[in-house]
């Protein structure tokens, strides 16, 4: 049986430019699922289903990064292959489950009722530097420090320590680890901060999520410090860019659309709603991958074990058996919160309550403070290449300025 | 096929079919009945589909994992006895008809 194969590589400058029409070709193929020979070879699907089966079905598509070669040779859950291990993120059950539940109780509801205040302050002290001005560069000078300074509040890291922690996220999102530019030092001594932080916090806990990764147990065991240090890492760079990419490209979109942004303002459901139809149509990430661990079919196509999967989540948020017209932006589409740009199963994003709380509160607070917001889209920069996240370099915008 | 009975907590009462195997969050999820999310799908990590279980039916359930209890930690009304989270509660003939209530709030 001869495979179907696609000339496909989500880090490519053809992607990042074309990727709607890809997502579109591959499902008017009636099977979304095909061979890539980049990254060393890999099955790329874009079916909404077959995306929940590989993501649900951990026993047959394993999240592992085996960098050792001791577990049951994953290669994690990024094409190409990561040289350093996110445990939570590249780990199956029952480790997995034991990992997350350390995390889980500070990004429950309850949880979030006291996020609230946080997401606001620090999003008004951005917007309070630019005010007066009627101008401002949306990445560098909002969204960016009100999510860094959110982010890492919410670890329990000290927030105003933000610059370094952002500059090797902002980065490291969108470069490739091989280029130059790429922060890997930068990277390091945040890494190195972050040991330095659990074994402090390890022995004065203060009850936030540092200490309870300090203090956490697996399966009977220390959490230990590499484990520890790579969750941290994971939230610091999970959190900032994949928030900050949707809020821009809606931001984007709405100062185009002054009655949606009037909606957006004062309508809390439609709000809410079209937060969703948002991160369906922008998602940050391309995609994920998995291994499978043993011989399986997947939409028919028979996956030999050993191979990679990677689950298309932005053409999944396209499936036309999912989605009706869906290369159309409806901020009213009924099942837009069926999108996958958390991804889904057990690895998805455990974040997700606190990024769209930051989402409703940026867009709701930008448009009620500058409602008059205007972004020259010939102004706008797209990063330059995708690493992790499709995202913006530059987003000038101008208002009339507060007295 | 088993039936669930959801009350809102405005006292609304929906009766639905529920297919064996699937969850009382499932079943409220794919008929449209409000006051239950399953924002994570049922992997235990949102804690957005809390129910208050009738108290005659608390009995029948299966028990409660460790998991379940900690995220009923985290629900955004505060949890009671009869509390469980409704992705956990999969239907079947043995276990029969469930009557649950939702709480004011989910997220």
């Amino acid at each position: 049986m001869t495979r179907p194969t696609i000339d496909f590589d989500h880090q490519s400058v053809n992607y990042r430019d074309n990727w709607r029409h890809m997502a579109a070709d591959f499902h008017a193929t009636g099977s979304p699922i095909a061979w890539s020979e980049h990254h060393d070879g890999f099955w790329v699907t874009a079916s909404w289903d077959a995306v929940h089966q590989v993501a649900s079905d951990w026993d047959t598509f394993t999240s592992v990064n085996d960098l050792t070669g001791t577990e049951n040779g994953g290669r994690g859950q990024t094409i190409p292959q990561m040289p350093y291990r996110l445990f939570l993120g590249e780990s199956d059950p029952p480790f997995h489950t034991e990992r997350r539940r350390l995390e889980a109780p500070f990004f429950t509801p309850k949880a979030l009722r006291n996020w609230g205040p946080v997401v606001a302050r620090y999003l008004g002290e951005a917007l309070d530097q630019v005010a007066a001005k009627g101008h401002a560069e949306l990445i560098d000078d909002v969204l960016i420090p009100a999510t860094a300074r959110t982010t890492l509040y919410v670890l329990g890291y000290p927030a105003d320590d933000w610059q370094d922690a952002a500059a090797a996220a902002h980065a490291g999102a969108y470069r490739l680890p091989d280029e130059p530019e790429y922060p890997h030092a930068e990277q390091a001594r945040l890494r190195l901060g972050f040991r330095e932080m659990l074994a402090e916090r390890g022995k004065n806990p203060t009850g936030d999520i540092i200490s309870a990764l300090a203090t956490g147990t697996v399966l009977g065991e220390p959490l230990g410090l590499d484990a520890g240090e790579s969750m941290m890492n994971a939230l610091v760079f999970g959190g900032f860019d994949t928030t900050v990419s949707t809020a821009a490209s809606a931001l984007i979109y709405l100062s185009r659309h002054p009655e949606q942004a009037e909606r957006i303002r004062t309508d809390k459901a439609y709000r809410r709603n079209a937060i969703e139809e948002f991160l369906r149509f922008y998602p940050p990430v391309a995609g994920l991958s998995r291994t499978a661990v043993k011989d399986t079919e997947l939409l028919g196509q028979p996956i030999a074990r050993g191979e990679r999967v990677l689950m298309w989540l932005a053409a999944a948020n396209q499936d036309p058996l999912k989605f009706t017209d869906p290369g159309t932006l409806d901020l009213e589409r009924e099942n837009a919160r069926d999108h996958v740009a958390f991804s889904a199963g057990h690895h998805r994003c455990l974040g997700s309550p606190l990024a769209k709380l930051e989402l409703e509160t940026m867009l709701e607070t930008i448009f009620t403070r500058f409602p008059d917001l205007r972004i020259d889209p010939d102004e706008v920069v797209g990063f330059p290449s995708i690493g992790g996240v499709n995202g913006y370099v530059a987003v000038p915008a101008t208002f009339t300025a507060e007295v | 096929m088993p039936k669930v009975t959801y009350v809102s907590d405005e006292g609304e009462v929906r009766v639905v079919d529920s297919a064996v195997g699937d969850s009382v969050m499932q079943t409220a999820v794919r008929n449209g009945v409000p006051g239950i999310v399953g924002e994570c799908g049922g992997v235990l990590s949102c804690a957005t589909c809390h129910v208050f279980v009738d108290e005659a039916l608390l009995d029948r359930l299966p028990p409660m994992t460790d998991l379940e209890d900690e995220m009923l930690d985290g629900t955004v009304v505060d949890r009671c006895p009869n509390s469980r989270l409704s992705c956990q509660l999969k239907m079947s003939d043995e276990l029969g008809d469930l009557r649950v209530t939702t709480p004011e709030a989910q997220e």
